[in-house]
C-alpha cells in the first residue's frame, strides 16, 4: 500500500476510483447497448426517461433495488446466493491490474511520491489478468448447478466447456505478442509500443513515421484471434450460448431477479472492459497518443494532469471497443453448438499454433523485432 | 509478521479446503472444495515469493483442470447425498485405516522432529530464480528433457481417450 501515510491514502483512493469506475461504466453502457440495438434494429429504444434516456439507468436501478427477494425451493442457498458476487471478483480484479494511464508524481510535505495509474502491479501482470478472468467461468458454474433448474445447468454446462475451448486460443494469439516484445508486464508492453513504426528488416533499420509503433501491425493474425476468442470468453453474442433465450430461457441466470441479475450484468461488462483494456493494451499502445504525446507532456502543467488526459486516451480506445462488442452482438447471428466448438478446435487452435510458430521463427531470425 | 499471519491464512484455507474434498458426500460440492484448495496453494506460492508459479497454478489448475472435472461430475449428476464418503469393506476397512495411520504418523514424525528450531522465512520476492525469464530457462536447458517427456506424456492422454471412447461403445464407436 505504500511506506508513508499519504501514499497510503492515494492508493486508497485510486483503487475506490478504479473499482467505481468500472461499476459506474455499466449503467451507461446498459444504455448504449438499448439505444445502440435500437439503433441497428431501426427502433428507438428508451428515450422517454430523461434526455435522450439517459435517466432510464437511475429509474432502472430503483427497478432492481425493489424486486422482490426469491429463491426457488429447489436451489442450493449457499450457490445460489454466491453465484452473483463471484461474477462480480473476476472483472473487479482483472481490470484493478491493467494500467489505465502513465505514471504520475505527486509533490507533498517537500517529498515527490511516484505512482502508477492503476491499483496494484504485478511482475507477471498479464499471466494475472488471464488467470483471474478464467476464473470468472465458476460464477456460471454456481448459477447453473445451485439453481436447481435444468435450463440453468445446461447454460453452465456450456459456458464452461466454451470458456475452456477458448481459453486456449485466447492464451495461444497471446504468446506471439509476448514473445516480440518479450515481457510479461502491461508498463513494459506500452512503453514498446510508442513512437513512429520501426523495426529491424534483415540488420536494416526501418522507420515508418506515418503509422504508430503499435502491436497490431507486428501481430494483426494474434489481434483477429484474440478480438475472436473474448467475445466467447466474455459469453457475448455471437458466441452467447450459456444463454441462448430460444433454447434455455435465459440459461444460467434463468433463475436470478432484481439486484442478483443486475450483479452478473456488471459482471458481464466487466469482462467485457478487461477485453476492450487488454486489446487496447496489447494491440493499441495502451494510453500511448501516437501523435503528439511529448508535446502533451511539456505543455501540460503537471504529470498528474498529463496522465489523466492519457487516461482519457485509453478510456476512448476502451470505449471504441466496447462499442464494437454492441456492434457485433446487434448484427452477427448466434453460432449453433457444434459451430462453436469447430471453430474453436479446428479452426481457432491451429491457427494460433501457426502463428506462434511463424512468430517464434521471425524473433529469431530478425533478431529482437520492434525493439 | 504479515508474512506468518498471511502464511496461516492460506494454509488454512488448503488444509480446510482439502478435507472438504475428502469428507464431503455430494461430488459437486467436493470439487468446489478442490477449486478452494488450489486457491489457497495458489496464495502460498505468492507468499513464498513465485507470483508467476501461483498465478499459472490458478491459470491451470482453478480456470481449466477443475472446470472439466466439474463439467464431468455435473454432466453424470451422481446421486450420493446422505450416503458415506468412506466404503467400509470387510478388509479394505482395516487396509484404508492402516494407510490413514502410517500417513498420519509419517506426517506427524516429520513435524515433531523437524519443529524444534525451525523459523519461517519468506524468501525474497525478487529473487532471480523465481523470475519468468529464468524459470523458462531453467526448463528448456536443464530440463529439456523432462519437460519433453512430459509433453509425450499428455499426448498419450488424448490418444488413450480416445481409443477408449471408440472400443467402449458410444458417439464415436465404430
Amino acid at each position: 500500500m505504500g511506506a508513508s501515510g499519504f501514499e497510503i491514502v492515494v492508493n486508497t483512493i485510486k483503487m475506490l476510483a478504479i473499482f467505481l469506475l468500472m461499476v459506474q461504466l455499466v449503467p451507461i453502457l446498459v444504455w448504449v447497448e438499448r439505444r445502440g440495438s435500437a439503433y441497428i434494429q431501426n427502433r428507438f429504444g428508451p428515450n422517454r426517461v430523461g434526455p435522450l434516456g439517459l435517466t432510464q439507468l437511475l429509474a432502472d436501478a430503483v427497478k432492481f433495488l425493489f424486486k422482490e427477494e426469491f429463491r426457488p425451493p429447489s436451489s442450493v442457498a449457499f450457490m445460489y446466493y454466491a453465484a452473483p458476487v463471484l461474477a462480480l471478483i473476476p472483472g473487479a480484479l482483472a481490470f484493478a491490474a491493467i494500467p489505465l494511464s502513465a505514471p504520475f508524481t505527486l509533490d507533498y510535505d517537500g517529498q515527490t511520491y511516484n505512482f502508477l495509474f492503476q491499483s496494484y502491479q504485478l511482475g507477471a501482470g498479464i499471466v494475472f489478468v488471464l488467470a483471474v478472468s478464467s476464473l470468472g467461468a465458476y460464477a456460471l458454474l454456481f448459477a447453473g448447478w445451485g439453481s436447481g433448474n435444468k435450463y440453468s445447468l445446461m447454460g453452465a454446462l456450456r459456458a464452461s466447456a466454451q470458456m475452456i475451448s477458448y481459453e486456449l486460443a485466447l492464451g495461444l494469439s497471446l504468446v506471439g505478442i509476448l514473445m516480440i516484445y518479450g515481457t510479461f508486464s502491461f508498463s513494459e508492453m506500452v512503453s514498446a509500443q510508442q513512437g513512429p513504426l520501426n523495426f529491424v528488416l534483415f540488420g536494416t533499420p526501418v522507420v515508418i513515421d506515418f503509422l504508430p509503433n503499435w502491436g497490431i501491425f507486428y501481430q494483426p493474425l494474434g489481434f483477429i484471434l484474440f478480438f475472436a476468442a473474448t467475445f466467447a470468453e466474455t459469453n457475448r453474442a455471437p458466441f452467447d450460448l450459456p444463454e441462448a433465450e430460444a433454447e434455455l430461457v435465459a440459461g444460467y441466470h434463468t433463475e436470478y431477479g432484481g439486484l442478483k441479475m443486475l450483479m452478473f450484468y456488471i459482471g458481464e461488462y466487466g469482462h467485457m472492459m478487461v477485453a476492450s483494456a487488454l486489446l487496447t493494451t496489447f494491440y493499441f499502445g495502451g494510453w500511448d497518443l501516437p501523435f503528439g504525446s511529448e508535446f502533451l507532456k511539456e505543455a501540460l502543467p503537471s504529470s498528474f494532469i498529463y496522465s489523466l488526459v492519457m487516461h482519457l486516451v485509453f478510456m476512448g480506445k476502451v470505449l471504441f471497443f466496447l462499442w464494437v462488442f454492441v456492434w457485433v452482438r446487434w448484427t452477427v447471428p448466434r453460432f449453433r453448438y457444434d459451430q462453436l466448438m469447430d471453430l474453436g478446435w479446428k479452426t481457432m487452435l491451429p491457427v494460433a499454433l501457426a502463428n506462434t510458430v511463424a512468430t517464434a521463427v521471425i524473433v529469431v531470425l530478425f533478431n529482437s523485432v520492434g525493439r | 509478521m504479515a508474512d506468518i499471519v498471511v502464511f496461516y491464512i492460506f494454509a488454512g484455507i488448503s488444509l480446510a479446503a482439502a478435507a472438504g474434498v475428502v469428507f464431503h458426500p455430494n461430488p459437486v460440492v467436493s470439487v468446489l472444495h478442490l477449486v478452494a484448495a488450489m486457491v489457497g496453494v495458489s496464495g502460498l506460492f505468492f507468499t513464498l515469493g513465485a507470483p508467476f508459479i501461483g498465478m499459472v497454478q490458478i491459470l491451470v489448475y482453478a480456470g481449466a483442470v477443475i472446470i472439466l472435472f466439474l463439467f464431468v461430475v455435473m454432466i453424470f449428476d451422481l446421486k450420493t447425498d446422505g450416503k458415506n464418503p468412506f466404503t467400509y469393506g470387510l478388509v479394505t476397512h482395516y487396509a484404508k485405516l492402516l494407510f490413514i495411520g502410517c500417513l498420519t504418523g509419517l506426517l506427524l514424525s516429520k513435524l515433531l522432529f523437524k519443529l524444534d528450531g525451525f523459523e519461517f522465512q519468506s524468501p525474497d520476492p525478487l529473487a532471480p530464480q523465481y523470475e519468468v525469464r529464468n524459470l523458462a530457462k531453467v526448463m528448456f536447458t536443464d530440463y529439456m528433457f523432462m519437460f519433453e517427456v512430459l509433453g509425450l506424456l499428455l499426448l498419450v492422454i488424448p490418444i488413450g481417450a480416445v481409443a477408449l471412447s471408440r472400443v467402449r461403445g458410444g458417439t464415436h464407436a465404430e
